[in-house]
C-alpha cells in the first residue's frame, strides 16, 4: 500500500509540472488562438538564467527563480510583440511554424552557448525529506503542489475580477469586437504571452534539480503537457490542472507496473479514448458559432 | 493507338531499369569511390551528436581533432597530412545513415573514424562494410560490430558485454550474496550489458528498463527503494544516470551504484550529481586528471588543439579512435589504400593506446580487451585495486 501511496505521491509531483506547462499553453491559446510549440524551449531558456545566477553569481534560489520569471515573462511577451503580432492575419500554419522555428532555435542557441552536458540545478527547498515510515515526503514535490494550486486559484481570480483577467476574456470572445471597445489588444496579448511562459519556467525551473539543466530538459514534459491540456479541454484551465495531475499519476503507474516505453503510446492511446469520448476533453465546452 | 502502345513499352522499360538498377544498389555493394588516397591529404569522415540530449558524447569529435592536429604537426602519416570531416547526426540513426552517404560518396572520405552511438552505427555498418569503407573505433561496444566476417568494421572498445561482467564479477566478489538490481537503457547500448551482468552473477534480482526520453525515474527508483536492494547497476547514458542518482538523493535511497562510463565520462559529473561520492564506474581509460603517460599525452594535446574543449573521457573516446587509425596508416608501404590499411590493422598485437592493449588478426577485429572500475572519493575518480576484467575472446 505504501508503494501504491508513494507512486502516486511522485505521480501527483511529476503530473503538477504537467499541469504548469498545460497551464501556460492555455493561456496563450485562449488570448491568441496560437498553440505555442515552443512553450518547453521558452520555459528552458529562462531557467538558464537561473541556473547562471546560481552558479556563476551565487545568488539566492528564490531570487534566481524570481529573475527566471521575469525573464521568460520578457521573452514571452517580446515574442508575441515581435513575431505573432505581425502573423495575426496570416494562415494558422504560419504561425505554427514560427513557433516551431522559434523551438529549434531556442534549443539550439543555448545548446551552443552552454552545452548539452547536464548541470546541476540547486534543490528548490534545501529540506531533507520527511520519512514516515516507508513513505518519503519530497520538499520539492510539496512545494510542486503548493505552487499548482496557489497559481490555479490566482489564475482563476485574475481572469475572474481582474480589469486585464476580463480583457483577455474578451479578447478570447471576439477579438475585433473587444478591439472596437478600446480594449488594448497588443498589450494583453504581450500580457498573456508573458504570463504563459513564465508558467512554463515554473515548471522548468522546479523540474530542473530532477532532470538537470539541459537544452533538452523540457522536450518529454511539454509533451504531456500538451496531451493535459488536450485531455482537459483545451482552452479550460482547471481542465489543464486536472489533466496534468491525472497524467502524472497515470505515467508514474504505467512505470511502476507496466514499462516505461510503454507510457507514450498508452498516454496517447488514453488521449484518443478521452476524445472519443468527449471530444471538447473533460472540462472544455463544445465551439459553438453563430450562422 | 500506336502513340499509347509506345508510351506504355517505354514506361515498361523505365520501370525496369528502375527496379534493376535499385536492386544493384541495395544487394550488390560496388566499392565506394576514394579507395586509394591519391592527394596529400587523408580524409576522415565522422558522424556524432553535437546537438540533442546524446550531444554530450559528441565531444570525441574534439578528441580526434586535437589528435589530428598534433599528428599533423609531427608530419603527418606516410607523407600525407590528416583531415576530419565531421557531421552532426544528433544520434538519429536516420540522419547518420544520410550523412555517410554524404561522407562516402560526395566528401569522398578515405575511412569513417570514431563514429559515435551504438543505433546511429548499427544504421550503417553493414552498408559501409559492403562499399568496402573501413569503419574504425566506433563509439559503441555493441556486440554486432565484433561479428565474424566484417573484413572493414574494427571495434576498439571492449565489448558491452565486459562492461556488464566487470560489474557482476566485482558485486560477485565484494557482495556475495546481495541482491542486486539493474536499471539499462532498453536498446542496444544497455541489452548487452545486462546480458553481460546476468552471465557473470548468474541473475538479476530487479530489472528495470528505460528509455531515453524518459525524464522522470521516481518510480523506478520507488520500486528499487522499497525492494531493499542494496546493490544498483546503471547501464545508462550520462543525463539519465544524473537523473537516478539525484532521485536517488532526493528519496533518501543510497544503495551501492555502479555506473558504466558512458554515464561518468563528462567533466561536470561531480557538480550534476551531489551525491557521487562512493560510486563507482567501469572504464577503459585511465581517469581524467591521471598521471598515466598515454592520458597525459592525450590532456597536453587537447590543451593545444582542443579548441577548449575539456580533456574528458568522451574525448578520449576520439583520440583512441584517432590512435587505431594511426596505426593502420603508418605501417602502410606503398599506395595508401583502404585494403591495405585493413592488412595492416590485422596485424596489430598488443598495440598501446589509451584504452590499453589492442588485438586485431584477419580472424578477429576485437579492440580493447578490459575494463576496470573507479570509484569516486573526493571529487575525483580513482582506481580500484583488483577490479579489472578481461573480457577478451583473444586471451
Amino acid at each position: 500500500m505504501q508503494f501504491l501511496l508513494q507512486i502516486a505521491l511522485a505521480g501527483l509531483a511529476q503530473g503538477s509540472l504537467f499541469a504548469l506547462t498545460a497551464l501556460g499553453l492555455v493561456m496563450i491559446y485562449n488570448a491568441s488562438a496560437v498553440v505555442n510549440f515552443a512553450h518547453g524551449a521558452m520555459g528552458m531558456a529562462a531557467t538558464y538564467v537561473a541556473y547562471v545566477l546560481i552558479a556563476r553569481f551565487e545568488v539566492p534560489f528564490a531570487l534566481a527563480f524570481a529573475a527566471a520569471l521575469v525573464a521568460a515573462f520578457v521573452l514571452g511577451a517580446v515574442v508575441q510583440a515581435l513575431f505573432l503580432a505581425r502573423l495575426r492575419d496570416a494562415p494558422l500554419l504560419s504561425q505554427v511554424v514560427v513557433t516551431l522555428g522559434l523551438f529549434m532555435l531556442l534549443e539550439g542557441l543555448v545548446g551552443i552557448a552552454f552545452g548539452y552536458n547536464p548541470r546541476p540545478m540547486r534543490e528548490s527547498i534545501a529540506i531533507a525529506p520527511v520519512i514516515l515510515g516507508d513513505l518519503v515526503l519530497r520538499p520539492q514535490d510539496v512545494l510542486q503542489l503548493a505552487l499548482l494550486l496557489i497559481l490555479g486559484v490566482a489564475l482563476a481570480a485574475f481572469f475572474a475580477a481582474t480589469k486585464i483577467g476580463l480583457g483577455m476574456r474578451a479578447i478570447t470572445e471576439n477579438t475585433y469586437a473587444a478591439r472596437l471597445i478600446g480594449i488594448p489588444v497588443g498589450r494583453l496579448l504581450a500580457i498573456a504571452w508573458g504570463t504563459g511562459v513564465a508558467l512554463s519556467a515554473v515548471a522548468a525551473v522546479l523540474a530542473a534539480p530532477t532532470t538537470s539543466v539541459t537544452p533538452n530538459m523540457m522536450d518529454t514534459i511539454v509533451v504531456y503537457g500538451f496531451v493535459a491540456a488536450i485531455v482537459g479541454g483545451f482552452g479550460s484551465m482547471a481542465g489543464a490542472l486536472v489533466g496534468g495531475l491525472i497524467l502524472g499519476v497515470v505515467v508514474n503507474l504505467i512505470d511502476a507496473f507496466l514499462a516505461p516505453e510503454l507510457a507514450m503510446s498508452i498516454v496517447f492511446g488514453l488521449l484518443l479514448v478521452v476524445l472519443y469520448v468527449r471530444p471538447d476533453g473533460l472540462f472544455g465546452r463544445a465551439q459553438v458559432q453563430k450562422v | 493507338m500506336q502513340h499509347v502502345l509506345s508510351r506504355g513499352l517505354a514506361a515498361l522499360a523505365v520501370t525496369i531499369a528502375s527496379v534493376t538498377t535499385t536492386g544493384i544498389a541495395s544487394g550488390q555493394a560496388t566499392p565506394a569511390p576514394g579507395a586509394t588516397v591519391e592527394g596529400d591529404t587523408i580524409v576522415f569522415g565522422q558522424t556524432a551528436a553535437q546537438s540533442g540530449p546524446q550531444a554530450p558524447i559528441g565531444a570525441s569529435k574534439w578528441g580526434l581533432e586535437a589528435f589530428i592536429a598534433s599528428m599533423n604537426a609531427k608530419g603527418g602519416v606516410a607523407g600525407k597530412k590528416l583531415r576530419l570531416i565531421s557531421y552532426d547526426d544528433g544520434y538519429q540513426p536516420a540522419q547518420t545513415t544520410a550523412l555517410d552517404k554524404k561522407l562516402v560518396y560526395e566528401d569522398r572520405v578515405f575511412a569513417i573514424v570514431g563514429s559515435i552511438g551504438s543505433p546511429t552505427t548499427a544504421a550503417v555498418y553493414k552498408a559501409l562494410n559492403e562499399a568496402q569503407v573501413p569503419l574504425l573505433s566506433m563509439g559503441s561496444g555493441s556486440p554486432i560490430f565484433y561479428e565474424p566476417g566484417l573484413k572493414y568494421v574494427f571495434p576498439s572498445w571492449p565489448i558491452y558485454t565486459t562492461d556488464g561482467e566487470t560489474m557482476g564479477n566485482y558485486v560477485k566478489k565484494h557482495f556475495p550474496g546481495q541482491a542486486a538490481a539493474v536499471i539499462y537503457q532498453d536498446d542496444g547500448f544497455g541489452k548487452p550489458i545486462l546480458a553481460g551482468i546476468k552471465k557473470s552473477l548468474g541473475k538479476v534480482d530487479l530489472e528495470i528498463p528505460y528509455v531515453p526520453s524518459q525524464v522522470d525515474f521516481s518510480s523506478a527508483v520507488i520500486k528499487l527503494k522499497s525492494s531493499g536492494i542494496k546493490v544498483v547497476m546503471l547501464a545508462t547514458i550520462a543525463t539519465s544516470g544524473a537523473q537516478i542518482l539525484n532521485q536517488m538523493d532526493s528519496l533518501s535511497y543510497h544503495p551501492t551504484r555502479i555506473l558504466t562510463s558512458s554515464a561518468c565520462g563528462y567533466g561536470g559529473i561531480f557538480g550534476a550529481i551531489k551525491s557521487l561520492e562512493g560510486t563507482y564506474c567501469t572504464a577503459f581509460l585511465p581517469p581524467p586528471g591521471s598521471t598515466d603517460p598515454q592520458w597525459v599525452e592525450f590532456a597536453d594535446a587537447m590543451q593545444k588543439y582542443g579548441q577548449g574543449h575539456p580533456p574528458d573521457i568522451y574525448a578520449a573516446w576520439g583520440w583512441l579512435a584517432g590512435q587505431v587509425a594511426y596505426a593502420g596508416l603508418e605501417k602502410i608501404k606503398g599506395p595508401i589504400t583502404r585494403d591495405a590499411l585493413v592488412a595492416q590493422l590485422e596485424t596489430l598485437r598488443n598495440f598501446d593506446t589509451i584504452a590499453g592493449k589492442i588485438n586485431y588478426s584477419p580472424e578477429r577485429h576485437e579492440g580493447s580487451c578490459c575494463q576496470l572500475l573507479w570509484q569516486a572519493k573526493g571529487g575525483k575518480w580513482q582506481i580500484v585495486p583488483d577490479s579489472q576484467f578481461n573480457g577478451s575472446a583473444m586471451k
